[in-house]
């Protein structure tokens, strides 16, 4: 008897899902986007909305996942060649552009447009001549600081690394339970973008970097395992060892070490343009914070910082409605949508207009440090487990920077020649 | 004679009924794409474009990579280390919780709940108990006087695995406790009750009586365990994601970073991937072999 | 007299023991359930108990989640993959605990074979063959997915149930002049309610809370189930703790509720079955 009523049951919820599908499949033109930028949460669907009622005939739908499971999504979809219209690539926009996945944008679309972005984030997507994404946001890092910690204890902006570790000294001392710069690199990200920044101003070369993670400029021959990777390594040594960072840094997750610094009990942090919003959010009222430059490695010397957008956005190439997503972007960027959506997500534009025209303070003194930007963001084929599995090492204790320097070198090596 | 080989041909017959609805679901959804995962293996595959078939070079570069040995022996550790825990622990308690009492139910219900949580509030919330400066395990550690305890837990490669093995007993107890209890219920009262006329105490029937009767169960325990503790992945996952610089990594969070990467990844290897994936299967497989042939050498009847 | 003393210390102990283990094993949850009354900035630093509760992260987590549709999908998904993972695994746990016929050893070790498994590895191959069969971004194919993957498990618990059952009763069913399928439905299958309810609790379990297949087999907003609507309240750079624990105690109150539910039909069940010997 049960069995017979679940038996029609499981026929009448199949009808009724059948029929759901059959429905959603007559529509007009529809272009999906996906993306993992939880900071834009409310503006994306304003956007969407909007176009929405502006163009019935060409319809958009967005998501926004958190970022475990976007990646995961993404690639299945890739896999089954059913990936959105328009997507984030996050990591993999070389691999996908080269894999014919995503569209050169320099093909698509006009100079004049492209011409209109801020120069440093076109450069980082392009690799032979060919754009794979657009920039979405820019950003830039800093250290950020509790003011009325720094008031209190009478401390100056350290200008190099040396007087960071001189001001942790002095914080330690006056209050033993503040930490100086609350840092977590339980996700291994962090560690990497702190690091990596490093590089080049030990050399003052940006060109570093790329080259290393790239290898593709057969004239110079370039090595994990140099001296100059080996001198940054020192520094992060140097840091930790002059107890810049708490203890068992590999078992605080980021935002662990974001509660720290915002409950007072942390009187620096590194982190991200995208870090004004969440403080925003989250922080307690009356929690009096501003940022400053990222140190220089001397005195005098160039205050490089990482620059490299992590937010950007592709077009599928398998898209059956390319030139419709392309309008939408258009739509995206365009001066009347783009900077109210940047101003509400307090995010860094990209676009040299909504730059120019930046009101949010924090954001535009952020912004002003593109122009001493480092790059951070590794592309190539086992270049950032590489990287984060050693300074989680290093940072830990586990490694010398000699050691460290080694080991990215023999697994960049490794994974490369499978 | 004729007669007696219908009525086992019958018995065939229904036999294969009875199995083949599950045989279904089973070779459509599992079967299949397991062949396609080993067909995987043996190709190099990004997840996009072609697929390049490259016989045993996966499984070639797998045997000389020392991050995949590395992972593989701290399986072993977690394999051997979760089953003696997780099988003697819920063996102990099911004993001890066996009666039919209120209390009794409301701590067999209660020690299931952890199970009932999902992994990511489990490996979150423990990694929040366990972090090192405010975290709860060292703040109660220092009020309680014993700050020469305090420890980095998950930042030291020393203390990483075992504070997981521990959440991992912690989240599965109950899970074998049930069964256990499960299988206490059909040792018959009277087994006990002439054990207890021979002047048998509680200690002596538990080991000759108890253990030896649920060794079915404990069979059933120890290879969920083991198959378990081979391919585990969401608990450290949520914890650590194999750090720190690969301190607790384990095959199947190696396989996860390479098809999918710990925090993205510039270019995927789904097919060396999908051979590691084909090793675990190897070794759990071989290990339950073991398991089972040991087993059938000595079944019990009581 | 001293040997009634000497009952009662070690009760004592007993109780004191397996209180500490019930606290160990509560206390996170509790602290769980705690969380979810407060704001998010306290839960990290901050003393255990709130000054005061909110009720915010409730009214969060429903108005934006969409956590009713996400709550019915998931009780779909899950009732049919239990009720069709149950009718299969009996049946089948049966046949391979009592019925005689060729290739069947062989046949359950493959079952058993494919316990070893790891879900990561056939993520996309499973995707990509939902995907040509047409059931990708359908509750349909997540239920059926489902159901291929617990069917292995089940029917081996189902057949370790089978097994302690004494073959004499399906014998002198047979005897009796009973068809086999009679002797399976009349005689064995209601002892074997202890089992179904073992069954049935596992996998719901493992299913509701199950995430990975969740989140990549569905693509549409509004067929997502509750893990993956819940877990979207992990960001990138921060993670609203607060929001995050009152979606999980939402989650979790069904299963409790049926496993407290399924507990008394298995004391039932199982008491049923001792007294019949």
């Amino acid at each position: 008897m049960l069995r017979k009523i679940g038996g029609i049951g499981v026929v009448l919820i199949l009808s009724g899902l059948l029929l759901m599908a059959t429905a959603s499949a007559q529509e007009a033109v529809t272009i999906t986007m996906w993306t993992w930028f939880d900071d834009f949460q409310a503006a994306f669907p304003k956007i969407v909305d909007r176009w929405n009622a502006e163009h019935p005939e060409i319809r958009v739908e967005q998501q926004i996942f958190s970022l475990d499971e976007y990646l995961q999504k993404l690639q299945a979809a890739v896999a089954g060649e059913s990936e959105p219209d328009i997507l984030a690539p996050h990591v993999m926009v070389r691999s996908l552009g080269e894999g014919g996945v995503t569209i050169d944008f320099n093909e698509w679309l006009d100079e004049e447009f492209l011409n209109s972005f801020a120069p440093s984030t076109i450069r980082q997507f392009t690799w032979d001549g060919h754009l794979y994404s657009l920039p979405w946001t820019a950003q830039t890092f800093g250290i950020f600081y509790n003011k009325d910690i720094f008031e209190e204890m009478g401390l100056n902006i350290p200008e190099t690394w040396d007087e960071l570790i001189e001001i942790s000294h002095t914080i330690r001392e006056i209050d033993g339970s503040i930490q100086p710069l609350p840092f977590g690199n339980r996700d291994k990200w962090l560690g990497c973008d702190f690091f990596l920044p490093l590089i080049t101003q030990v050399t003052d070369d940006p060109t570093l970097l790329i080259e290393l993670d790239r290898r593709t400029d057969s004239e110079r021959e370039v090595s994990w395992n140099s001296e100059p990777v080996i001198e940054a390594l020192e520094l992060v040594k140097k840091l930790v060892e002059g107890e810049v960072f708490a203890p068992g840094i590999n078992g605080i997750a980021n935002e662990q070490a974001l509660t720290i610094f915002y409950m007072g009990k942390g009187a620096m942090f590194y982190s991200g343009s995208w870090l004004p919003v969440t403080i925003d959010r989250e922080a307690p009222q009356g929690f009096n914070w501003d940022v400053f430059e990222t140190p220089a490695y001397a005195p005098g010397k160039r205050h490089w910082t990482g620059n490299e957008s992590g937010a950007n956005l592709a077009v599928s190439a398998r898209s059956k409605h390319i030139e419709e997503a392309l309008e939408f972007l258009r739509f995206m960027y365009s001066p009347e949508v783009y900077s109210p959506a940047m101003v509400e997500a307090r995010g860094m534009p990209a676009t040299m207009e909504a730059l120019q025209g930046l009101e949010d303070p924090t954001i535009k003194k952020m912004a002003s440090w593109l122009e001493d930007g480092a790059p951070h963001i590794l592309y190539g084929e086992g270049s950032w487990d590489a990287v984060a599995n050693a300074v989680q090492g290093l940072m830990g204790g586990q490694l010398t920077p000699e050691e460290a320097a080694a080991q990215i070198e023999n697994d960049v090596q490794r994974v490369r020649g499978r | 004679m004729r007669k007696a080989h219908s009525l086992e041909k019958s018995q065939h017959i229904f036999g294969y009924l009875m199995i083949i609805p599950a045989l279904l679901f089973f070779v459509i959804f599992v079967v299949y794409p397991s062949l396609d995962a080993v067909g995987l293996s043996l190709c190099f595959w990004h997840g996009y474009g072609e697929r390049v078939f490259v016989g045993l070079q996966n499984y070639i570069n797998l045997f000389h990579d020392p991050v995949f040995w590395l992972a593989f022996k701290n399986n072993i550790i977690f394999v051997i280390a979760t089953t003696i825990l997780q099988t003697l622990i819920p063996m102990v308690l099911a004993v001890m919780l066996v009666k039919n009492s209120f209390l009794n139910t409301f701590f067999r219900v209660s020690y299931f709940v952890p199970n009932v949580i999902s992994f990511i509030i489990t490996g979150s919330l423990w990694a929040m108990i366990f972090e090192p400066n405010f975290g709860l395990l060292n703040t109660i550690l220092q009020n309680l006087g014993l700050e020469t305890w305090k420890q980095l837990w998950l930042a030291d490669p020393k203390w990483a695995f075992p504070c997981i093995i521990f959440v991992s007993l912690w989240q599965s107890m109950g899970f074998y406790l049930v069964i256990f209890y499960a299988g206490l219920q059909g040792i018959p009262e009277e087994v006990y009750e002439a054990a207890s006329v021979d002047g048998a105490d509680s200690l002596r029937k538990f080991l000759f009586i108890t253990v030896p009767l649920l060794r079915p169960v404990t069979t059933v325990v120890i290879i969920i365990n083991v198959i378990g503790g081979f391919k585990v992945f969401d608990l450290i996952w949520a914890m650590t994601t194999g750090g720190p610089n690969h301190a607790t990594e384990v095959m199947a969070t190696y396989l996860y970073t390479l098809a999918f990467g710990s925090i993205g990844t510039g270019t995927p290897h789904m097919g060396y991937a999908a051979a590691i994936g084909i090793m675990i299967l190897i070794f759990s497989v071989l290990a339950s072999v073991v398991q089972l042939w040991v087993r059938e050498a000595d079944t019990l009847e009581y | 007299m001293s040997i009634k003393l000497k009952v009662k210390v070690s009760d004592i102990v007993r109780n004191i023991f397996l209180f500490i283990v019930f606290a160990v094993t509560i206390f996170p949850l509790v602290w769980m359930v705690i969380n979810s009354f407060k704001n998010r900035s306290e839960i990290f630093i901050g003393p255990i108990w709130p000054e005061k509760f909110i009720l915010d992260n409730y009214r969060f987590v429903i108005e934006n989640l969409n956590i009713g549709r996400s709550f019915i999908n998931t009780v779909i998904v899950t009732a049919f993959s239990i009720f069709l993972i149950l009718i299969v695994s009996v049946m089948a746990g049966y046949a391979f605990a009592k019925i005689k016929f060729p290739g069947r050893d062989v046949i359950f070790l493959i079952f058993i074979a494919s316990l070893t498994i790891p879900p990561q590895v056939t993520l996309i191959p499973l995707f990509l063959m939902l995907k040509e069969i047409s059931l990708l971004d359908s509750l349909t194919g997540l239920i059926a997915s489902y159901t291929g993957l617990g069917v292995a498990f089940s029917i081996f618990l189902m057949r370790a149930f089978f097994v302690t059952i004494p073959d004499a009763l399906r014998e002198s069913a047979i005897i009796d002049g009973a068809s086999e399928f009679v002797a399976f439905w009349k005689v064995i299958l209601p002892l074997a309610r202890p089992g179904i309810a073992t069954v049935a609790i596992f996998q719901f379990v493992s299913i509701w809370n199950e995430f990975m297949y969740a989140a990549t087999f569905i693509l549409s907003p509004e067929k997502r189930t509750l893990q993956p609507a819940i877990r979207s309240l992990v960001g990138r750079y921060s993670t609203d703790w607060g929001a995050l624990c009152a979606g999980m105690v939402i989650a979790v109150i069904p299963i409790l509720i049926t496993f407290i539910i399924l507990q008394k039909q298995f004391i039932k069940g199982l008491t049923a079955g001792a007294v019949k010997g």
